[in-house]
């Protein structure tokens, strides 16, 4: 294992991941404003952000130990491609309004056990969707609690009924389930 | 090292029995604390713990997760020794498993064990070291007083509790935290002089009682010796990686004085170091 900071080429290609698949710009640069991003190089390559406040400490001390964490894993690399995690998300969700798919409440610990969204389970959906797309599933306070994948656009989000309309990729109950 | 033990009295071995106490634990705490507050403290190891949370305020104010938890049928009650914790009185389902647990707003936390973090008020600008760090209850709290700004190096021996560690403190949204897993006795060769320091020592203790029953039998005198021995090398290791002026709380979940008062005695003696109030309402003070 190997703890370094992030390349400039890496932070380049999580920045273009996140503004492409999210659809607003400058929405990386907003989110991680004042944060270093350090790499954790293992089987894959897992990206942790730490107050840049701190960098010149931290590493001094990554130079002395190997740390088994740090600050908190925005995601992972696999090859080429960056896969954004929970805490990523939820880093991001605030300052975006794209991409976002409102579920009513009754859904929500379903969402959290890890199930699918349904059409009904919908309260509201952002006009940006597309089929395929990376979304950000919250419920009615606006809290990142999924992130899944449109299997339909916006237009037919609501329409679909008892359809499934938006694949689970990763809820947090993942902490209940395999975080303790 | 001393294990302080006193002689058996017909009144030791009928709370023992009626109890369920090894014997020796009962005569130690009849000659500390006298006959009435041994009763009460008995009694007091009879009743179930009362679940408690702390917010996070790192994501979410007091009074809108308090708002949201009411909402959903849980009865809270204000801790009055720390302004964001809450017990919970009633909840028509685990606490543990809600979707704002899930998002990081809370966690749970002994009311007691909110104090440490507490008093030891790391400031934004330090550099704070959590000795025995896992799961991780006092280093989101160190988190959220700095407001995820300086730097706080948590430590754990364990894997498993390393990798729950890690978890929590990801869920809670800590930014400012490096988690090294390896022995607080090793601390030094991180070469770092901290501005703070909690120890919050291992120490299997009888503190835990109303979470752990069987504690009332295993604790005789040989894991009291042992837990003192490391405590007390762990302490001086606190001390060694401490700022000039720095501060060091101390913390354990037992009540015998060779975790306690003991080891704090042989720390500031060797090292002549200074005691300061903590400035909190509750507890008790120390044996002397
Ligand atoms: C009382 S618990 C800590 C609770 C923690 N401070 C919290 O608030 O969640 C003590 C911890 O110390 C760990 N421990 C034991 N020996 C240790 C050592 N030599 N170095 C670091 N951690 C140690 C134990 O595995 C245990 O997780």
């Amino acid at each position: 294992m190997k703890v370094e900071k992030a390349t400039s080429n890496e932070i380049e290609r999580i920045k273009k991941t996140i503004d492409q698949d999210f659809e607003e710009q400058g929405l990386f640069d907003k989110a991680f404003k004042d944060m270093e991003f350090v790499a954790v190089r293992g089987r894959w390559t897992e990206i942790f952000i730490f107050p840049k406040e701190n960098s010149e400490f931290l590493v001094n001390v990554l130079k002395r130990y190997l740390p088994y964490s740090l600050g908190i894993c925005i995601g992972e690399f696999h090859d080429k491609f960056f896969r954004i995690g929970l805490e990523g998300i939820y880093e991001i969700s605030k300052y975006t309004t794209k991409k976002k798919v409102w579920i009513i409440p009754k859904a929500e610990q379903l969402v959290l056990y890890g199930r699918d969204v349904f059409g009904s389970s919908v309260s509201r959906v952002c006009s940006y969707i597309k089929k395929n797309d990376r979304v950000i599933v919250v419920n009615e306070f606006d809290d990142p609690i999924a992130i899944g994948k449109a299997l339909v656009p916006s237009d037919e989000i609501k329409e679909a009924g008892n359809k499934v309309v938006i694949e689970n990729l990763l809820d947090r109950g993942w902490y209940l389930r395999k975080g303790r | 090292m001393q294990i302080f033990d006193y002689k058996s009295t017909d009144l030791s071995k009928q709370l023992a029995q009626e109890y369920g106490y090894d014997e020796f634990l009962i005569r130690r705490y009849l000659t500390f604390f006298g006959q009435e507050e041994t009763i009460q403290l008995l009694e007091a190891n009879e009743r179930p713990l009362k679940t408690s949370i702390l917010v996070n305020t790192l994501r979410i104010s007091v009074d809108s997760l308090k708002s949201r938890l009411e909402s959903k049928g849980i009865k809270l009650e204000k801790i009055p020794w720390i302004p964001n914790g809450f017990w919970v009185l009633e909840a028509p389902f685990s606490v543990g498993a809600t979707t704002e647990y899930l998002l990081g707003h809370y966690y749970l936390q002994e009311a007691a064990a909110m104090l440490p973090a507490f008093v030891l008020d790391p400031k934004q600008n330090e550099v704070v070291i959590d000795m025995c760090a896992a799961p991780g209850g006092k280093t989101i709290q160190l988190a959220q007083l700095m407001e995820n700004h300086g730097c706080i190096l948590a430590l754990e021996v364990d894997l498993r509790r390393t990798k729950a560690l890690r978890s929590n403190l990801s869920r809670c949204g800590v930014k400012n935290a490096i988690i090294f897993r390896m022995s607080a006795l090793d601390l030094t060769q991180l070469d770092v002089q901290a501005d703070k320091i909690l120890l919050d020592a291992p120490c299997t203790g009888e503190g835990v009682i109303r979470k752990d029953p069987t504690r009332k039998k295993s604790r005789g005198p040989p894991d009291i010796e042992f837990c003192s021995a490391l405590q007390t090398k762990l302490i001086d290791v606190a001390v060694n990686c401490l700022k000039e002026g720095g501060i060091l709380v101390y913390s354990t979940c037992s009540l015998a004085p060779e975790k306690n008062e003991l080891v704090i005695d042989y720390v500031i003696k060797k090292h002549n170091l200074k005691v300061l109030p903590t400035e909190i309402e509750v507890g008790e003070s120390a044996l002397t």
